[in-house]
């Protein structure tokens, strides 16, 4: 294999990577199309490029309702109501009252049901393209009070009257108005309706279904990607998945990000905030990065996800299927295939990763997209954003039970700095450093090994550095011999600088 | 001078890097070229500064499967590890295991040192 040619594409995928490629839209779509091609399918009719996960849950969630749904979804609002204000006239005039409780119960429960279909619809509405709709919460009030008072000042004007007309014209003209004015709130979802979906292309709006081909294009994936995840797979898995996060960078971040969007949490962010991913926090899907469970898997096929094969194909000069996927891991944050529709994701706007390729960043998002969406991670785990924000104070410290919140804590403030302003006892000494000991209650002690570098800093001072080690370590050696991976015996270098 | 067998047998380190003599090449790493000159084994997080090796008798090789890095250095003479913080070290002509220097972390993989 051409050694440049290799290292080039590699570099190319640590650009991608780290969001250092422009986002180049004909060829993005030109990858689509060659995956939905490679996997036997028709390409799709329509492409809804969206700025990132937040926007994506709102386009699927438009795609789950689609307009026709909810026009006549608003059509039986609007028969529902006439039927619950027709009713109601017929209830107020004196006959009909005297036809017995179980009218006003039918009344008042075609009421409720017309009142309830309302209330679905209008918090079905589609938030996308635009970002989550402010008014919610007061269009559902706006709503609930049309209804009120239509039906309060509808009451009353019979009531004046003293019931409905006995002549049959006027009996007649008093009903037409009764069904009309049940009408208006019908109306008044209706043209909410309208105007949530004005800017949107005709050709979305007459999708009659968006079926999704995810498990098609999965399969075609799978079996394209076979020898090149034999490969990844390698005899020691633990370091094959190092490898990858090295190659091409976290992986099952990417898993957790689709968990996430599964839960349906993306679109409900209350508006006018920066969506900082504490949702997914507070719902436990980003407990632990290296889980390898996350329920059922959503209608998508992540870019992120696939790229340490996909580097892997591009890297073997792969040809054919497997290079389209590749493109399509290149090109695409994370596509959403249906058979009329490609709702894709344009990459991140910012990555921040470390030396080990997990998303980190010590201020500010670790990952943020163009729709405002930003996540904020400490070597691989998501963390909310006050834990990176706030300055760490030993109190901080000790009030943090979680044992992973402390360890980010604790690295925050610095190792040896926390250990020794906390007493931690020095147990044990020889040629490669000292080890430190500290307990934490219940949880497992903090065990620390101090080395010094060999070589004095410009001031002829010589830097000190703590690592932390697993509690088992009885010995300096052999915590340093831990830190490289080798048995005590095999650590004894020669010559060090 | 030191005696050859021991120093076949004993690593080198410098900072979060250790060289651990090896005596061969693992058949399935694949050679990986240099930067501009220059053969990077570990690159630091923050500061930017790197673990390199003058590429003109130093290869390294990274093994497809398991990740792990390998160099090897032509004769005749000791090729110098440098490091902007670290004096630089004499490397003899051979096949080395490439290790970073790694942290504990509880309930998590160990996270790789990077001075």
């Amino acid at each position: 294999m051409d050694v440049r040619h290799s290292a080039q594409t590699v570099q190319t995928w640590r650009d991608r990577l780290a969001a250092r490629v422009a986002f180049d839209l004909a060829a993005a779509e030109a990858a689509i199309r060659q995956v939905y091609r490679a996997s036997a399918l028709p390409e799709p009719g329509q492409m809804l490029w969206v700025k990132g996960p937040r926007e994506a849950a709102q386009a699927i969630d438009f795609l789950e309702s689609p307009p026709r749904k909810m026009r006549r979804a608003a059509m039986a609002t609007v028969v529902l109501g006439s039927a619950a204000w027709v009713g109601l006239a017929l209830a107020i005039d004196g006959s009909a009252l005297a036809a017995g409780p179980w009218m006003q119960a039918a009344i008042s429960s075609v009421f409720l049901a017309a009142l309830g279909l309302a209330f679905g619809v209008w918090r079905r509405l589609p938030a996308w393209p635009s970002p989550p709709a402010c008014g919610h919460k007061g269009g559902l009030i706006l709503l609930g009070a049309a209804f009120f008072v239509v039906l309060a000042g509808s009451a009353f004007a019979f009531q004046r009257l003293g019931g409905l007309p006995v002549a049959p014209v006027g009996r007649g003209a008093v009903l037409v108005l009764a069904a009309l004015a049940g009408t208006l709130p019908g109306v008044f979802l209706g043209l909410r309706i309208g105007r949530a979906y004005a800017h949107l292309p005709r050709s979305l709006l007459e999708l009659r279904s968006s079926a999704s081909v995810a498990h098609r294009l999965e399969r075609a994936r799978v079996a394209v990607w076979a020898p090149f995840q034999q490969l990844a797979d390698g005899p020691q898995p633990h370091e094959s998945l190092l490898q990858a996060y090295r190659d091409v960078h976290g992986e099952a971040f990417a898993r957790q990000q689709a968990g996430a969007l599964e839960l349906g949490r993306l679109t409900r962010a209350p508006p006018g905030m920066i969506w900082d991913g504490s949702g997914w926090i507070a719902a436990g899907v980003f407990r632990d990065v290296h889980s390898g469970t996350f329920g059922r898997i959503p209608p998508h096929l992540d870019g992120i996800e696939d790229a340490a094969r996909a580097a892997a194909a591009t890297r073997a000069g792969a040809t054919g299927s497997a290079a389209s996927f590749a493109d399509l891991a290149f090109h695409v944050d994370r596509l959403y295939p249906f058979a009329a529709v490609a709702v894709a994701v344009q990459p991140p706007t910012a990555l921040a990763l470390d030396a080990e390729g997990r998303p980190h960043a010590e201020e500010g998002p670790a990952l943020a997209w163009a729709d405002d969406t930003r996540l904020y991670a400490w070597h691989g785990r998501v963390v909310p954003r006050d834990l990176l924000a706030e300055p760490v104070t030993p109190s901080r410290i000790h009030r943090a039970t979680d044992p992973e919140r402390r360890s980010v804590l604790i690295e925050r403030y610095g190792l040896g700095r926390y250990l020794q302003e906390a007493g931690a006892a020095e147990i044990q000494q020889d040629d490669c450093g000292r080890l430190y000991r500290l307990s934490q209650g219940l949880s497992e002690p903090i065990l620390a090994v101090r080395v010094v570098n060999h070589t004095p800093e410009p001031d002829g001072s010589y830097r000190e550095f703590w690592l932390r080690v697993p509690p088992t370590m009885t010995t300096a050696r052999q915590a340093v011999a831990w830190t490289f991976g080798l048995p005590t015996a095999d650590y004894d270098p020669v010559a060090q600088s | 001078m030191l005696d050859t067998t021991q120093r076949v047998l004993q690593p080198y380190r410098q900072g979060d890097v250790l060289l651990v003599p090896c005596a061969d090449i693992p058949a399935g790493a694949v050679e990986e070229a240099a930067e501009h000159g220059r053969v990077v084994l570990a690159r630091g997080e923050r500061t930017g500064h790197a673990h390199t090796m003058a590429a003109d008798r130093v290869c390294y090789f990274r093994e497809d499967g398991t990740g792990r890095g390998f160099i090897r250095v032509a004769g005749p003479a000791p090729v110098d590890l440098t490091h902007e913080e670290h004096a630089p070290l004499a490397i003899p002509p051979g096949s080395y295991r490439v290790v970073q220097q790694r942290e504990y972390q509880p309930r998590a993989a160990p996270r790789a040192v990077t001075d």
